[in-house]
């Protein structure tokens, strides 16, 4: 049986893409390393940033605010109550993004879909036509930088890990997506009104950031959203995991090669949309009203037929 | 049976799973024992697939 090598204790996990075994006292400290060692690579944060975590209540946004706030950044949260009744998805969610602020004697701001847009998101899905997905994407990009922006943050972290940011390139490669390929980056600088963005854990699987989490005594949301069934993105994470197996660290060499050589080729080739400010809410968009505050306006006239007036 | 025959069996993923004994996290070599209770956690999560960054 393989032993920890650095300690020689009994391992928790081997890391065949880095022949690496550990054990749950030093899988901690090569993960915490790891990730300040990300942050600098893509020159993420300076000891300046005042961080908003994009916290969800799962193993990953939840295990990322821990992860800065020992490596020492001040970082605080903002959980987006997106309504979801179903299985008291966003009730249990949001209790666990509780636990941790008080854990970590940190502010957890939170911000209702339903109140800041009008309704929840399935029925603001329903109402502006779009699957529940495309909504919340769309409704928590907007709240987050509208917060941030408002409270003087100037970074935004999210808990994306490789796997995420890996199926999410395969998806966009398949269509050739070249706009979505430009702006795929563990680094988003802030421009026009947008506040930089930065994925700190895209050097780590899904199942090294649960272990992280789990490790680290945080109780976390287990549960998959209920709108998450059948999605392309699953189906590309096990693709990709399949040929993990076969060939460890093709995941890593697919984002990472992509991010070093091609992202910054397309960033350059390809010209960004041009943002203004929404005619409505000032926030940046790149149509003349933005896509929150059209649905804004649908979720009122949805509530209009609903009521008969 | 060890844990990475286990996973096998239950057409499971070693790279997204996670299997716990108890509150120990196992290794893909740990032999189980007949009357083993294990935890197994999918590490996958999905949802929100954007097609951009």
């Amino acid at each position: 049986m393989k032993r920890c090598l650095w300690c020689k204790g009994k391992p928790v996990i081997y890391m065949r893409e880095h022949r690496l075994a550990l054990c749950k006292a030093c899988y901690p400290k090569w993960f915490l390393r790891m990730t300040e060692r990300t942050i600098k690579e893509f020159r993420m944060l300076t000891p300046d940033d005042r961080i908003l975590v994009a916290v969800s209540g799962g193993k990953d946004s939840l295990g990322l605010w821990f992860a800065l706030t020992r490596l020492g950044y001040e970082a605080d949260g903002l959980y987006v109550d997106l309504g979801i009744a179903a299985d008291e998805y966003s009730q249990r969610s949001k209790e666990f993004a509780q636990q941790l602020a008080q854990r970590l004697q940190r502010p957890l701001h939170i911000l209702s879909v339903a109140e800041e847009v009008g309704k929840p998101v399935p029925e603001l899905a329903r109402a502006s036509e779009r699957v529940p997905c495309s909504a919340c994407g769309a409704v928590k990009r907007y709240l987050f930088n509208r917060f941030a922006l408002e409270n003087g943050y100037t970074a935004i972290a999210t808990g994306h890990n490789l796997d995420d940011e890996a199926a999410t390139l395969l998806g966009n490669v398949l269509r050739w997506q070249g706009e979505y390929l430009a702006r795929q980056a563990p680094i988003l600088p802030a421009k026009d009104g947008l506040v930089k963005r930065v994925k700190p854990f895209v050097r780590f699987t899904e199942k090294q950031v649960a272990l992280f989490t789990i490790l680290s005594g945080i109780p976390y949301i287990e549960q998959e959203c209920p709108f998450s069934v059948g999605a392309a993105s699953l189906f590309y994470k096990d693709l990709l995991n399949r040929i993990e197996e076969r060939s460890p660290g093709t995941k890593w060499a697919f984002y990472s090669q992509f991010v070093h050589k091609v992202q910054p080729l397309l960033a350059g080739a390809i010209s960004e949309p041009e943002l203004r400010p929404c005619l409505r809410c000032g926030m940046p968009t790149t149509a003349e009203i933005c896509v929150v505050c059209r649905m804004k306006t649908a979720a009122i006239s949805d509530g209009r037929i609903a009521t008969g007036e | 049976m060890t844990v990475q025959e286990l996973l096998k069996e239950l057409n499971l993923s070693p790279e997204s799973t996670l299997v716990l004994r108890g509150e120990e996290v196992l290794t893909e070599d740990e032999r189980l024992r007949e009357d083993d209770e294990v935890r197994v956690i999918s590490a996958i999560s999905g949802g929100f697939f954007p097609l951009r960054g």
